[in-house]
């Protein structure tokens, strides 16, 4: 027993230890899991709170189908909000109401105003509608529905006390009581709501077209008489301030209607656009004319004529989307086309602008359209057609949102969305009545408008845009994340140009050349920077960093060339210095001096800028006279052929016209007269200062040529270009000379070869300059652009700065953790320690340098705070320095509080926090498979 | 400690007998170990080597004093390339140099045998600056490289460690292709054209014995190499661009014979044109490829002179019980 007590020992301490072993395997797996866990737990959240988006609408209640009075040359059924009544209107003004619970007709035909009419519009989703008269004269009114909830004695006697909520009366005046969840009774009845008649000016006969579109000031009115006779009227109403009843104003235009040969003289639809810009004429044959305001003619002249479907197809149905910008075309196949006008600059047409087929929906089915109608929440419209089938689409997101269909099929006469979106209801023209309850879903969220071109009302071609929360209720939300994704990615590209050169460098100073003493307390220092809180750095930057980039732009911009062209003047001159002096200064006073070189460049910068600004962007004569309003307007017939036809000239149109001294004032092409010498011009100019160099005014086009911007561009490339040229082509031939093997003179050599590249580089970007500016390219176009004191250089700069510590801090590790004995080496062998951090160190450290980068291109592509409160948020697409940007998680965070839980505009926020989840994702994964490859080739260390 | 102790005698002769020439005036094969020492008690290794005898060199050690080296005469009718003068060397507190003086000859092959730790591969980094790496060195005294002090302050040290090559006692190929290792010193010449680069190698690596081996993969990673052909490889680094002083720190530790051969065959062809100075454990090597041997102990240079005088007769009691496999 004496072995006992050490080998008993013995066993309880290994227990122990495999106990602690045991405990911290579980320990460490459960963390490990559980970090997984979280991050899979996140991303599955968001994707369910994305996920919706993409989701379809769906039928959620389909009312057994009702027989009903069937319609007759019936023109648009209405129904109330709550889905109880149904309003027609037919081509002959007769009005009937139908309940859409029985399908009984409560009134059949009710005339809408006396007199014989001839012309009913087609109505708005809001109601308004116009009669045109067999006398000639019109008038508007609207049809809808009114709610109020009924309280004491308004309440009719016979109603039950023990009803449940959703109880229905209907009551023999046509409206009907429902009682609310709220236990309230509701009464709905039908409002109709017309004017007195009013004679059109112009023309003979009884009118044959009428439209009207209302908007909450304007009302615009188009009339076609009997002998082709077109008038426009605009009816204002004005509000006068303080009360009082509304005033309006009619003013009439003439329109120079003319049906095309071969054509009916009344066409098939008729419709004024709801901006009163646009007369448009359709035939059933697809033909359709455009008329609009032409300069020079008076009145609406015929501006295109233009067939709007393929040949062989005929139009069924025609109707306004909602907004009245857009035309609805349902097809004899069944297929719906969406058409606008666009703000293309067409040569074509006199006004430049043209009429463009934007949507186009694939029948379902192949039988043709029967009637359209328009949703009144958005842009959602439902056709029915003659196989009874309703088909609910979202125009601009192409979305489907639901399908419905009568059965036995039956040719659908008449559709209408419910004004919540949740109901669609139909009409045979048997006489069949559905109704249809639906979940829209998010009908504006597709992958189409999310993260595709999509073509917005009016534009000249498809676009990516982000406008979460539009101006009016007409205007559309547009959702595309891409100008977010694209705001998220210049950030972090130019926010890594910034910060990769200078933390790396920082990094291979520090571990490889700097005095391990100065190294530890320089180190500490840098990484503090890291725990700046981004708010802080943000605040910098919108409040000091800002304003000095705006007064100082030019030094700022030249300081990016002019700091390392000092330092490496000041390296080669340190050359030049005998070892003997050399050689006595101490580390520590060594980055004493590299500091004082940057300070020396940042001080030449700043000497230089103004010189710079000076003689790179200084107003020529001409500018002057252009900006001093001394300038003649070119007649239309000289200008450049292929800007005739354009209504009114852009900036970035105009910009190449500045080479044959045409500028661009108010959209028109003028030249500028006059001579400076004039004393009230010499006055205005001299008040205005109207001479002086400015970048800010180049940048936005009012001022020079492109010329100056290439030379600031092109002379780091000329001079990194002659640097490459001279390595390969001269330096061969220096070497190998006699005068080199000597050390002074061998550095006096490298000087002066340095000068010599710095004295090429600058011809070589003198050519390239011109070069680029005979092409007729611009910066203008691509990286600089009109200036916002917000930008992306701000962003760049500051948010430099808070990753430059993190590539800074892992790069330096890496470096570090470069095993000595290949210093040793690479030393032994005669290496400078720059040679050996270039060529030994830095290829082994790549991948954990690579890491950093990615690290810091994680935190840069997450960051908040410095993008929000450093740029003006504006969600372009453009790679323009000076111009600002929204990224995704910007967006989140201004965005998030005002988005309703659970609605469209929330879910894509949620969709935008995804898809900056998903970017990281794709980044690091791409990052740690270069940096295995990397490794890998540098492994076995 | 395993000395000089013949591992195979028949190799040995074998050795002896290809050898060409007689450069050196190393024995052809080891002294045979005098019948007292298999009669010493073996040597504790914890603590400290002691030799039998208290002599100068204790009473040195004992009080922490520099040593006064024996220096045989032979080396003063030498021409020096080196001339290393009271030379200490401290690491930090700990002081690993006491005043080591002496004189490499130039064109010859100086080797320096010690035990472990007693300051070899220091002395030896000394002499091209390596040791300015380690932040807490400092030295004293004087080096004199070529007539110029290697540690003056208006000095260049790239410049001199250009003209010295070395090769370390621990094999450290940079992880870039074999060719590439080979060139090195060239390439940061600014030596680039491709010709004279590859006639270098192929010169340096048929020198280093490696030639035959990679020949057909200098495209190859040098890490794919064994440990001894990455040894050679460093070693045909060091020779590359044919320096002055080639600085052998163990260079055969991990060859095998045949390998160490050729490398030792080597040192002895360039004798006469490249000073070398060798670190060796092998007391066989010593005396097969140097003209002179300094035996160092404790951080001092201890006895100093031509190999076979100090294999065969050497001045003091320390170096013939280390030579002759003692202790250390
Ligand atoms: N970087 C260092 N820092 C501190 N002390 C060191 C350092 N390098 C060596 N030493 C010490 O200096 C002394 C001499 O070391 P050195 O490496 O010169 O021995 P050596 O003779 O080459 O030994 P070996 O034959 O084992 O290579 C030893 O005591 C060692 O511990
Ligand atoms: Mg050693």
């Amino acid at each position: 027993m004496q072995n006992a007590g050490p080998a008993n020992s013995g066993r309880t301490t290994r227990s122990r230890v495999r106990l602690v072993d045991s405990f911290m395997r579980v320990f460490i797996t459960a963390g490990g899991l559980g970090v997984i866990v979280a991050v899979l737990a996140i991303m599955a959240y968001l994707v369910n709170e994305a996920w919706p988006l993409f989701r379809p609408g769906r039928v959620t209640e389909a009312a057994p189908t009702q027989r009903s009075a069937a319609p007759d040359d019936p023109l648009r059924l209405f129904v109330d909000e709550y889905v109880g009544l149904g309003a027609i209107i037919d081509r002959q003004a007769g009005l009937s109401l139908i309940d859409l619970h029985s399908g009984r007709t409560l009134r059949a035909r009710d005339a809408l105003a006396p007199g014989e009419i001839t012309a009913v519009s087609r109505p708005m989703e809001t109601g308004a509608v116009a009669l045109g008269l067999a006398d000639g004269s019109v008038q508007v009114g609207s049809i809808g529905f009114a709610s109020e909830i009924l309280t004491g004695e308004d309440l009719p006697a016979d109603v039950p006390a023990d009803a449940h909520p959703g109880a229905r009366l209907s009551r023999p005046d046509g409206s009907y009581l429902e009682l609310t969840p709220e236990r309230q009774w509701r009464r709905t009845a039908l409002a109709v709501d017309f004017g007195a008649p009013t004679a059109l000016p112009v023309g003979n006969g009884p009118i044959r077209r009428i439209d009207y579109r209302a908007g909450s000031t304007t009302q615009f009115l188009v009339a076609l008489r009997d002998d082709g006779t077109a008038v426009f009227n605009r009816v204002s109403v004005s509000r006068p301030l303080g009360g009082g009843k509304p005033r309006s104003r009619l003013s009439s235009e003439p329109v120079s209607f003319k049906a095309p040969p071969g054509h009916g003289v009344v066409p098939d639809w008729f419709f004024v656009t709801s901006d009163g810009e646009y007369i448009l004429a359709v035939w059933s044959d697809g033909l359709a004319q455009r008329y609009a305001r032409i300069p020079g003619a008076e009145g609406f002249d015929l501006a295109e004529q233009v067939p709007l479907v393929p040949p062989g197809r005929t139009v069924a149905a025609a109707d306004m989307l909602i907004g009245s910008l857009t035309l609805m075309l349902g097809l004899d196949d069944g297929s719906v086309r969406g058409v606008f006008v666009a703000r293309a600059n067409a040569p074509e047409t006199p006004d430049g602008r043209k009429l463009v087929v934007a949507h186009e929906f694939e029948s379902e089915g192949g039988s043709a359209a029967s009637v359209l109608a328009t949703g009144q929440r958005d842009r959602s419209f439902a056709v029915g057609d003659e196989a009874g089938r309703v088909v609910f689409h979202h125009m601009t997101s192409q979305k489907r949102i639901a399908l419905a269909a009568f059965d036995p099929p039956a040719p659908v006469a008449l559709v209408a969305v419910s004004p919540k979106n949740d109901a669609l209801v139909a009409l045979t023209r048997r006489g069949d009545l559905g109704v249809w309850r639906i979940d829209p879903g998010h009908p504006e969220a597709s992958v189409l408008s999310l993260f595709g071109r999509v073509w917005y009302e009016g534009d000249a071609s498809p676009s990516f845009i982000y406008q979460s929360s539009a101006g009016e209720d007409s205007a559309e939300t547009k959702l595309s994340l891409v100008p977010l994704i694209f705001g998220t990615l210049k950030a972090t590209v130019y926010a890594l140009l910034f910060a990769v050169p200078i933390a790396i460098l920082a990094a291979i100073y520090t571990s490889e050349l700097l005095h391990p003493r100065v190294r530890s307390t320089v180190k500490p220092l840098i990484e503090m920077m890291a725990s700046l809180p981004s708010v802080v750095l943000g605040f910098v930057a919108a409040m000091v960093v800002a304003p000095i980039a705006r007064d100082f732009l030019p030094s700022i911009l030249i300081a990016f060339g002019v700091v390392p062209v000092v330092l490496l003047l000041g390296a080669y001159v340190w050359q030049l210095v005998p070892v003997r002096i050399a050689s006595r200064l101490r580390t520590g006073q060594h980055l004493l001096l590299v500091i004082g070189l940057v300070l020396g460049g940042i001080g030449v910068s700043l000497a230089l800028g103004p010189v710079v600004q000076r003689a790179l962007f200084t107003p020529s004569d001409k500018d002057v006279l252009v900006l001093a309003g001394s300038f003649e307007a070119v007649p239309r017939d000289q200008w450049p052929p292929h800007l005739r036809h354009l209504a009114s000239i852009d900036n970035d149109t105009a910009r190449p016209l500045r080479a044959q001294g045409l500028y661009v004032r108010g959209g028109q092409i003028v030249r500028p007269i006059g001579d400076l010498r004039q004393p009230e011009l010499r006055e205005l100019v001299a008040r205005e200062r109207l001479d002086r160099a400015d970048i800010r005014r180049w940048l936005d086009g009012s001022i020079g040529s492109p010329w100056s911007g290439w030379i600031l561009l092109m002379t780091p490339a000329g001079i990194i270009g002659a640097a490459l040229l001279r390595s390969r082509l001269v330096d061969p031939i220096i070497t190998s000379l006699p005068i080199y093997s000597r050390r002074d003179s061998a550095a006096l050599v490298e000087l002066v070869k340095f000068l010599g590249t710095l004295v090429a580089g600058s011809l070589l970007a003198l050519s390239l300059a011109s070069v680029l500016t005979a092409l007729g390219m611009d910066a203008r176009d691509s990286i600089f652009g009109s200036f916002d004191q917000r930008n992306t250089l701000i962003v760049a700069i500051v948010m430099g700065f808070a990753i430059i510590p993190i590539i800074y801090t892992i790069s330096e590790d890496s470096l570090s953790a470069v095993p000595g004995q290949l210093r040793s080496a690479s030393l032994g062998c005669g290496a400078t320690k720059w040679q050996t951090a270039t060529r030994v160190v830095l290829p082994i450290a790549m991948s954990g340098i690579f890491s950093a980068c990615m690290i810091g291109l994680g935190r840069a592509a997450g960051e908040t705070m410095i993008v929000l409160m450093s740029t003006g948020n504006t969600p372009n697409m453009d790679w323009n320095i000076f111009s600002g940007f929204r990224t995704l998680a910007a967006n989140i965070a201004t965005e998030m509080p005002e988005a309703p839980a659970g609605s469209t505009h929330y879910r894509v926020l949620f969709l935008g926090a995804l898809c900056l989840f998903v970017l990281t994702f794709i980044v690091n994964t791409a990052a740690e498979v270069v940096r295995q490859r990397v490794r890998r080739k540098g492994a076995g260390l | 400690m395993a000395t000089a102790q013949p591992t195979s005698e028949s190799l040995t002769a074998a050795m002896a007998g290809r050898r060409p020439g007689v450069v050196s005036p190393a024995p052809a094969t080891p002294r045979p170990l005098p019948s007292a020492s298999m009669a010493l008690p073996p040597v504790d290794p914890g603590s400290p080597p002691m030799a039998p005898v208290a002599s100068a060199f204790d009473q040195a050690v004992r009080n922490g004093e520099p040593f006064n080296a024996a220096v045989h005469a032979a080396l003063a009718a030498e021409d020096p390339i080196l001339r290393v003068k009271d030379f200490s060397l401290h690491y930090g507190k700990s002081r690993a140099l006491w005043d080591v003086s002496m004189v490499v000859p130039r064109g010859k092959t100086t080797a320096l045998i010690g035990p472990s730790g007693c300051g070899k591969s220091t002395l030896l980094r000394s002499i091209n600056r390596l040791n300015d790496l380690i932040e807490t060195v400092t030295c004293t005294g004087e080096m004199v490289l070529n007539g110029r002090s290697v540690y003056a302050p208006n000095v260049d040290v790239i410049e001199i460690r250009k003209r010295i090559g070395m090769v370390f006692q621990k094999s450290n190929p940079f992880p870039m292709s074999i060719f590439e290792n080979v060139v090195y010193a060239l390439r940061i010449d600014g030596e680039n054209r491709r010709s004279v680069l590859q006639e270098a190698c192929e010169r340096a690596l048929r020198n280093a014995a490696l030639w035959n081996e990679v020949k057909d993969r200098l495209k190859d990673s040098a890490l794919g190499l064994s440990g001894g052909q990455q040894q050679r490889l460093c070693i045909a680094r060091a020779i590359a661009a044919e320096p002055e002083v080639l600085l052998m720190d163990e260079p055969c530790s991990a060859l095998d014979p045949i390998a160490t051969l050729k490398i030792e065959e080597f040192i002895r062809d360039i004798s006469g044109r490249i000073t070398v100075v060798i670190v060796t454990h092998n007391m066989q090597q010593a005396a097969r490829v140097s003209h002179f041997t300094a035996f160092m102990y404790l951080g001092r240079l201890v006895e100093y002179g031509p190999t076979a005088d100090i294999f065969q007769n050497p001045m003091l009691p320390e170096t013939e019980s280390y030579v002759t496999g003692r202790f250390g």
